[in-house]
């Protein structure tokens, strides 16, 4: 089995099966929560999130922020992006170094 | 701010340490503050440039796929998405970045494998939106990697940051204050000294 795990609605994740990719689709925040759970114990390396499932476990992803291992990412799912992915990059960098530097850029992303 | 030292040659000679050691922790840290802010940088523009290409061409394989959807049945579906023997293989690593342990990810992806399902049941929607799920999926895996080791270091130069400007800021000033202080009220006593002595001698040679 491959070391990837994807969590979201069906239509996001269902066609990552085909390459071995554990698909987990979920409709909820609850699912979304003992899904994430799963995952982390199933050893993923990369757990591949929508934004929706994201902000469902917030917390949970919080715990393995400062980790290297598993790394979690967030996608767009089928609906569309939300910028969600480029909200977090840009809190960090502004973070990291104390002021804006991406400015409108980073916002628009 | 003045630290708290009795004004003797002892506390004097340990603050002159203490400065020293400050003075290089300070220099190192900012060394490391200048040599993580140097990737850090390079990797938040790749980032950038990465996440929006992926994003768009995910948008356009998830709307393929979906068309698909509509046009196959569940269960077909189910069961040509197991079949399929593209199996992404994927090695993951941690690699040292200064004192940091950043994921490396290594993709295995077999270009010319086949999809397994057979032709009867699936649709050309398929296939395609396959293709693009697999075009994509390898960038995938930088995207996480890059994006991990932004927040990886993010937060580590939140952390330098801070070090060094409490160095900077507070406790060296503090310390050249305080050795200030006390080389002052040595001098001060030496002095108090040197005249008490002359009185002194005045005093005896009168007898």
């Amino acid at each position: 089995m491959s070391r990837i795990a994807f969590i979201g609605d069906r239509d996001s994740v269902w066609g990552f099966r085909a390459f071995g990719i554990a698909a987990f689709p979920v409709a909820g925040p609850e699912e979304a929560r003992a899904a994430f759970a799963t995952a982390v114990e199933g050893a993923h390396a990369i757990i591949f999130v929508t934004e929706d499932v994201y902000e469902a476990c917030a917390e949970q992803v919080a715990k393995y922020r400062d980790l290297a291992l598993p790394t979690v990412t967030v996608l767009p799912s089928v609906t569309g992006s939300r910028g969600l992915a480029a909200k977090e990059i840009h809190g960090a960098v502004s973070a990291a170094i104390g002021a804006d530097i991406l400015g409108e850029s980073g916002e628009k992303n | 701010m003045r630290l708290r030292a009795n004004p003797n040659r002892m506390q004097l000679l340990r603050l002159r340490r203490r400065l020293t050691l400050a003075k290089r922790g300070h220099k190192l840290l900012k060394d490391k503050q200048e040599e993580l802010m140097r990737r850090f940088l390079g990797m938040v523009h790749s980032a950038r440039d990465l996440r929006a290409e992926v994003e768009s061409e995910l948008a356009g394989a998830h709307r393929a796929f979906v068309s698909a959807r509509f046009e196959m049945d569940g269960s077909a579906m189910a069961s040509a998405l197991a079949f399929s023997r593209r199996t992404v293989e994927l090695k993951a690593e941690r690699e040292q970045v200064m004192n940091l342990k950043v994921p490396k990810f290594h993709v295995e992806f077999p270009e010319d494998a086949e999809f397994g399902y057979g032709f009867g049941e699936t649709t050309m929607d398929l296939d395609r939106a396959l293709e693009m799920y697999a075009a994509v999926l390898p960038r995938l895996m930088s995207l996480a990697e890059v994006e991990k080791s932004i927040q990886l270091l993010a937060a580590e130069l939140e952390k330098t940051r801070r070090r060094v400007n409490a160095l900077e800021h507070i406790l060296v000033p503090s310390l050249e204050e305080t050795i200030r202080f006390i080389s002052d009220r040595l001098s001060e006593m030496e002095r108090a000294t040197a005249t008490r002595l002359m009185k002194i001698k005045d005093i005896v040679r009168e007898h």
